[in-house]
């Protein structure tokens, strides 16, 4: 797949009541928020099984994606390590629960600030490039980590065996079960995300879109450029680490190979299809995008057993070929991304009956 | 009159035996079709029961897919019809692509196991296995494979089994027997091995390792750590080969294999290479261009090799071929497949032996697991008899590995059941 390196960027409003900053701008979409949340929250008790699954993981992968989102659609600070700060997370939270016996709900947070620290070095290397020599160097940071964790002695991270976790507990709840898991990840993805918006809305967050519109600009307007890109890569890694350390208690167990480029390489597709620069576009993207994967996959072996003379590899192939046509078309003919048609929408709504 | 009389008599006497032959023809249809419907009967007697199998048709392994899973499927349908018609039991098979994802296993798993309602897993490799061991046992439905376990399912507890030891232990029994055979155990084999930064690979490295630390038999040249599909090792080879390599393994995937022979051929030596049955000399030679570059080459596991011999394995291949629509090649892709399917067939015709064909469960096949003794002439010589201890999920005891090597340009056995030596945890 050509790799998303020169992202356009999105036409997004400048001001402080940018969409994309204001979760909440009226009672509608208090309503519409409350509507969601309840909906999430009942999920396990009226929802089948394989879609609770399905939502933990996409929930797990939101909070990633959004700490992406922070990193390379606010600050236009792109990073192809998504994926490796999500490792560090994830084993930070397993070595603190294995050998520290540490709550989920401290080391959660551990393994995202293990994961910020990680990103720092990155930061720091991103105050002085960009573009496709920061793409590079992100990757690297992929290699660094798989290689630290394989070569590093058994008894520290696990080496090539990985490390097993017991679940998360909650006083006498063991969040062990689909619907554990599923709170457990709702409530982080939950916070996270507010976290986000309201990350967005502070000076931090203007100080990230003015880097990322001109930096040359932003550093005149008094904007600490180097430290503005630092801390983008350090909150993006911090989100991450926390998603890798939900990930860790959600599989109970922690292995480098669940950490992959290809995983990073999906998080920044994630992006495009929803929409860079936007907080909900994150969470549309990977809802749109996992959930194509999870109707392909589940639908699959029912086509393929309809339709025999398909067979197996064919049907399933579609799933990659149905989603890199998904990302290349976005790339391609609306680089706003899927959110985009909710603000027109949500427009059309406001000023209805007029047209605008 | 009188001929009227007689033509009456023959005329009643015909309309008799023409009524005889019916009568004999409405019973013979009738015990047709008692005897036609009798084994439908049994048929709608056979309880049904569901296996889920994870595949991997978009990922890494995509190209060996069509072959694993036909060998799976062809291998249930001939048990249904040869086995389980008889103990009331039918075996239905469904597939979930994982991508060779962890992710995609673990989001897969709740839904195949409250839509499927699963006695059991057939799972294919590292990510399907590490993403549900944790679970499974909440769960009570094991999962079992047909391909080398990995150091890190060596623990207690868990549910997901394995009829071959490591990969490690696979090495281990080709040392053994190459020391004792080709050196007349003169002195240690002297070997490198060929690995990627991947876990799957440096396990198999450090099983190794393990296995040197208590063993003389052999010595450790150099580890050549390089990439998935690498360019050129001619540099890393004439070292080894320089240092006396009686033999350069290469337990990892094809493309380091044909790296590692190539530089072999550029340097104009003849050490030979060993690779793994999921490797394979037949599909390395078709890589290579012909087998003549193989002469002298090795293939181990613990499982049938594709080998050119009549072997029994491969007349039970060629019985699926010929009755149960098995259309892929003999290739190891899909012998695996058959193990992995052989395996769950076997361990669920002992659990109906034990709870009864309408009790089955997966806690039931799990009691079939642990500690269970499996002899070879289950598996129709695609698998050698093995014993599960309760706290492994792979056997140790009694394990034997089975080598191929190229000769005259034909895959034959150098081997067959070389036992494996012990090989302390790592």
């Amino acid at each position: 797949m050509l790799l998303p390196l020169r992202i356009r960027r999105p036409v997004m409003p400048r001001t402080a009541r940018a969409p994309y900053a204001r979760p909440l701008a009226g009672s509608w979409s208090r309503a519409g928020l409350a509507l969601a949340l309840l909906a999430l929250c009942l999920l396990p008790l009226l929802g089948p099984a394989r879609l609770v699954s399905v939502v933990s993981l996409m929930l797990i992968t939101s909070i990633v994606v959004v700490g992406l989102q922070i990193n390379t659609g606010m600050a236009g600070q792109i990073n192809m390590g998504a994926a490796a700060f999500m490792g560090v997370g994830s084993y930070t939270a397993a070595v603190l629960s294995l050998r520290l016996d540490c709550p989920f709900w401290l080391a959660i947070p551990l393994g995202g600030a293990s994961a910020a620290a990680f990103g720092l070095l990155f930061g720091i290397t991103a105050a002085r490039i960009k573009g496709f020599y920061l793409a590079m160097t992100t990757i690297a940071a992929q290699m660094m980590f798989q290689s630290a964790v394989l070569n590093l002695p058994a008894s520290w991270l696990g080496s090539s065996g990985g490390l097993s976790i017991e679940p998360a507990r909650l006083g006498a709840w063991r969040l062990s079960g689909d619907a554990g898991v599923y709170y457990l990840a709702l409530a982080y993805a939950a916070f996270m995300t507010f976290g986000a918006y309201g990350i967005a809305r502070s000076r931090f967050g203007r100080a990230f879109a003015a880097v990322r519109d001109d930096d040359s600009a932003a550093g005149p307007m008094g904007i600490d450029v180097a430290g503005t890109k630092t801390l983008a890569f350090m909150v993006g890694a911090f989100y991450a680490g926390v998603g890798g350390a939900v990930w860790a208690y959600s599989l109970r167990y922690v292995a480098v190979d669940q950490f992959s480029l290809f995983q990073s390489v999906w998080f920044i597709g994630m992006l495009i299809v929803g929409g860079m620069g936007s907080i909900l576009g994150a969470l549309v993207g990977v809802a749109a995008v996992r959930g194509v994967q999870e109707v392909l996959t589940s639908y699959g072996p029912d086509l393929a057993a309809m339709f025999p003379g398909l067979g197996n590899q064919l049907v399933f192939a579609s799933v990659s070929i149905v989603l890199g046509a998904a990302i290349a078309f976005f790339l391609i003919v609306e680089p706003r991304g899927l959110v985009h048609y909710w603000y027109v929408l949500r427009r059309s709504f406001a000023a209805w009956p007029l047209r605008y | 009159m009188r001929d009227e009389r007689h033509h009456f008599r023959a005329q009643a006497a015909a309309m008799g035996a023409t009524r005889r032959f019916a009568a004999h023809c409405a019973a013979a249809l009738a015990l047709a079709c008692a005897g036609a419907a009798a084994p439908s009967a049994q048929a709608q007697a056979q309880t049904v029961y569901n296996i889920a199998g994870y595949v991997d048709y978009t990922g890494p392994f995509a190209v060996s897919m069509p072959s694993f899973d036909g060998g799976r499927k062809a291998v249930i349908e001939w048990w249904n019809q040869e086995v389980g018609a008889k103990e009331g039991v039918r075996l239905a098979y469904k597939a979930y692509d994982m991508r060779y994802d962890a992710s995609q296993a673990a989001s897969l798993w709740p839904g195949i196991k409250s839509e499927l309602s699963p006695i059991a897993v057939m799972s294919m490799g590292g990510p399907d296995s590490t993403a549900l061991q944790a679970r499974l046992p909440d769960d009570r439905i094991p999962a079992m494979l047909g391909l080398p376990a990995y150091g890190f399912t060596w623990k207690e507890g868990s549910w997901v089994y394995n009829p071959r030891p490591t990969n490690a232990h696979e090495v281990a029994g080709f040392i053994d027997w190459f020391q004792a055979e080709r050196l007349k155990g003169a002195r240690p084999v002297k070997f490198a091995m060929v690995t990627a930064e991947s876990p799957a690979f440096m396990d198999t490295v450090r099983g190794v390792q393990s296995y040197l630390k208590t063993s003389r038999k052999g010595e450790l040249i150099e580890v050549i750590t390089t990439d998935m599909q690498p360019a050129d090792l001619t540099l890393q080879v004439r070292r080894v080969i320089n240092a006396g390599a009686d033999f350069i393994v290469v337990y990892g995937n094809g493309p380091q294999a044909v790296a590692t022979k190539r530089a072999i051929q550029a340097l104009g030596k003849k050490v030979p290479i060993l690779i793994p049955s999921h490797v394979s000399l037949a599909a390395l030679g078709k890589s290579l261009g012909s087998m003549e570059a193989l002469e002298g080459d090795f293939e181990s596991g613990s499982v049938a090799l594709a080998t050119d011999d009549d072997s029994e394995a491969k007349q039970f291949y060629g019985m699926l071929t010929q009755k149960y629509g098995l259309k892929q090649p003999w290739v190891s892709t899909t012998i695996m497949g058959m193990a992995n399917a052989l395996f769950v067939v076997r361990v669920t015709e002992a659990a109906i032996a034990k709870v009864g064909a309408k009790n089955l469960n997966g806690a039931a096949l799990q009691s079939v697991l642990a500690n269970g003794k499996f002899d070879a002439s289950l598996f129709n010589g695609v698998l050698p008899g093995f014993t599960l201890s309760n706290n492994i999920s792979f056997p140790l005891v009694g394990t034997r590995v089975n080598v191929a090597t190229v000769s005259g340009g034909k895959i034959v056995y150098a081997v067959q059941g070389a036992p494996i030596p012990t090989v302390e945890k790592w």
